[in-house]
């Protein structure tokens, strides 16, 4: 698989805090790779080092193959756009003098396509209105726009619906996906807003303690928050022969307990565990979020 | 760096504070150096027997005076530009989309300079109203000129300080606060200096009042005495070094480049000199401090 990203070992310290301690993470290309995380857990330090406002204390990232130790990483900079935490925009001009302006800095050859990046983010009727009167839905998107200026293949967006109404955090939704699809734009999205992300992402990367604990896709997240019915009983192998006998998926949790994927009669399925000698103790029915795999991964803490 | 530069000074051309404060120090040059070209024919002080064009009556007496106040308006000017890089978050536009951070400390120290010395062009612009009232200077448009040279060259120097400490205090009011008091205390320190080294070796001024055997009141002139406030060598040659090292020393200089007692003062190469000294180790030193520095 190809990664855009890559992170091995990565450390950043902040005098005695660590912020980030040996993080390892992989981004396939083509995926929108959502990063969840308590507050302090490390997500904006890494976005942070990713763009190279700060430099890793120890270890390395690559970005397209290219480490971050190499000067051919200012190279592959060029090929991500980017908003950290607040959008990066000047406040004091319109939304296409700040886009004409990360042309300048992009060093590109005329002002084409200014107006067809207002219309995706759907600033196009903004005139001459100053940033600085900007909704902050309108600034996030603003700021999106600015990334996607010399048409990155990488965006890193860092909260970008924090604060936002529901209308925004939808166009934003929707703004991810539609670049994601039509412009086989990756994107690595850190939020807060477990649904929201869940909408979102092909892959998920869980971090806390400046560690990554999991990283999987959207497909195995899928299968671990599976529906599924809870079953405790006094023998579990006793359980396991009634299921064989029933036709159905189940997985053998523990001596006492199951998680069955599907619906069973509870009144048939405990008469079978009697006829094998085995009580059943209780029957819960499961349907685990993202934000219940998150607090059961990272321990609610 | 080319690009940094384009989107620098087309941001610098776009900045209303930069062209308001351009035309108030053009509009202040212009009117003080006439208002006191004016007052000096029409109030010579204690030099009466000026002769226009040779005395003390000429445009480098006025044309200068200003120089203390670009040192003011500099940072102004410098705090806001640099600091909306940070407050805005728009350097982390810059960075993220592959540029060097060398290529952006420089570009934001040249697009600032740049700013300066417009400021310093309007200064020297505005004093050509002393002209028509004075005549020509006295030292001719060449030695002028180099006076011009000399107050660009601390413009720069000055520049490049504020540039470290706007790169060093990412704090857009902070910074603002922080240049101009810096400003005002430099201006304060190259004031004190001059000022010292102006004391008079000796002390004769005053009178003795006494009355004789009639009753009569006499006055007799008290003989010159050593001046305590006189600063002696070496400490005298340190002072003259760092008056004219100092950005505000030499504008305080030039401010007064028609007094015949400051001629001494003035070491004009030695003051070129530092500007370059000055403006090439605050680079490097911000240059350091930046390529480490963590940004937000």
């Amino acid at each position: 698989m190809d990664y855009v990203l890559t992170a091995n070992s990565l450390y950043k310290s902040y005098g005695s805090f660590k912020a980030l301690c040996g993080l390892n993470m992989r981004v396939p290309k083509g995926a929108i790779y959502g990063l969840i995380g308590k507050n302090g857990a490390g997500k904006t330090t890494l976005i942070r080092l990713i763009c190279g406002l700060q430099n890793p204390s120890l270890g390395c990232y690559t970005l397209y193959g290219i480490g971050s130790n190499s000067s051919k990483i200012v190279k592959a900079r060029r090929r991500m756009g980017a908003v950290v935490e607040t959008p990066s925009i000047y406040l004091d001009m319109s939304a296409e003098e700040n886009l004409k302006e990360q042309y300048r800095v992009l060093g590109l050859p005329s002002f084409e396509g200014i107006s067809e990046l207002l219309e995706l983010v759907g600033l196009e009727n903004t005139g001459k209105k100053k940033a600085k009167n900007f909704s902050l839905g309108m600034r996030q998107r603003l700021g999106i726009a600015i990334a996607l200026c010399g048409n990155p293949d990488f965006l890193v967006l860092d909260e970008p619906v924090n604060g936002l109404d529901p209308q925004g955090i939808v166009e934003i939704r929707e703004l991810i996906l539609r670049l994601n699809r039509e412009k086989n734009i990756t994107v690595l999205i850190s939020s807060h807003i477990l649904s929201e992300l869940s909408k979102l992402a092909t892959h998920y990367g869980f971090i806390d303690g400046g560690r990554m604990i999991k990283e999987l896709s959207a497909e195995e997240l899928d299968a671990a928050c599976r529906k599924c019915m809870r079953i405790e009983v006094t023998k579990a192998p006793a359980l396991a022969r009634v299921l064989d006998g029933m036709g159905v998926e189940y997985k053998i949790l523990s001596e006492t307990e199951a998680d069955v994927f599907a619906k069973l009669n509870v009144t048939a399925l405990a008469n079978a565990l009697a006829a094998e000698g085995c009580e059943l103790v209780s029957v819960t029915e499961r349907d685990e979020s993202l934000e219940s795999y998150y607090i059961n991964l990272v321990g609610g803490n | 760096m080319r690009n940094l530069l384009s989107a620098n000074f087309c941001r610098l051309l776009k900045n209303k504070l930069f062209w308001f404060l351009t035309l108030c120090l053009l509009a202040w040059s212009a009117v003080s150096s006439y208002d006191n070209a004016c007052n000096l024919i029409n109030d010579p002080g204690p030099y009466g027997d000026i002769v226009i064009g040779t005395g003390i009556a000429v445009p480098e007496s006025v044309c200068f005076d200003s120089g203390p106040i670009v040192l003011v308006i500099i940072p102004v000017f410098a705090s806001m530009f640099l600091g909306t890089e940070f407050s805005d978050g728009t350097m982390r536009n810059k960075i993220t989309v592959g540029n060097t951070r060398g290529h952006i400390y420089l570009a934001n120290f040249i697009t600032v300079s740049a700013g300066s010395l417009i400021f310093c062009a309007a200064w020297h612009i505005g004093s050509l109203s002393a002209l028509p009232v004075l005549g020509l200077w006295r030292a001719g448009v060449f030695g002028w000129l180099l006076l011009v040279l000399k107050s660009a060259l601390f413009c720069v120097a000055f520049s490049a300080i504020l540039c470290l400490i706007s790169h060093i205090i990412t704090n857009k009011a902070a910074v603002a606060v922080f240049e101009i008091v810096f400003a005002l205390a430099v201006i304060m320190v190259g004031s004190f200096l001059y000022n010292s080294l102006l004391e008079p070796e000796t002390a004769s001024n005053g009178v003795t009042v006494s009355t004789n055997e009639n009753g009569e009141t006499v006055l007799e002139p008290i003989a010159p005495h050593p001046n305590p406030e006189y600063i002696p060598e070496p400490q005298r040659s340190v002072y003259k070094r760092i008056l004219n090292a100092l950005p505000s020393g030499q504008a305080i200089l030039l401010a007064n480049t028609a007094d015949s007692e400051k001629e001494q003062l003035d070491q004009p190469l030695y003051a070129c000199c530092s500007s370059i000294a000055i403006t090439a180790a605050f680079t490097v030193v911000g240059l350091l401090h930046f390529n480490r520095k963590d940004l937000k």
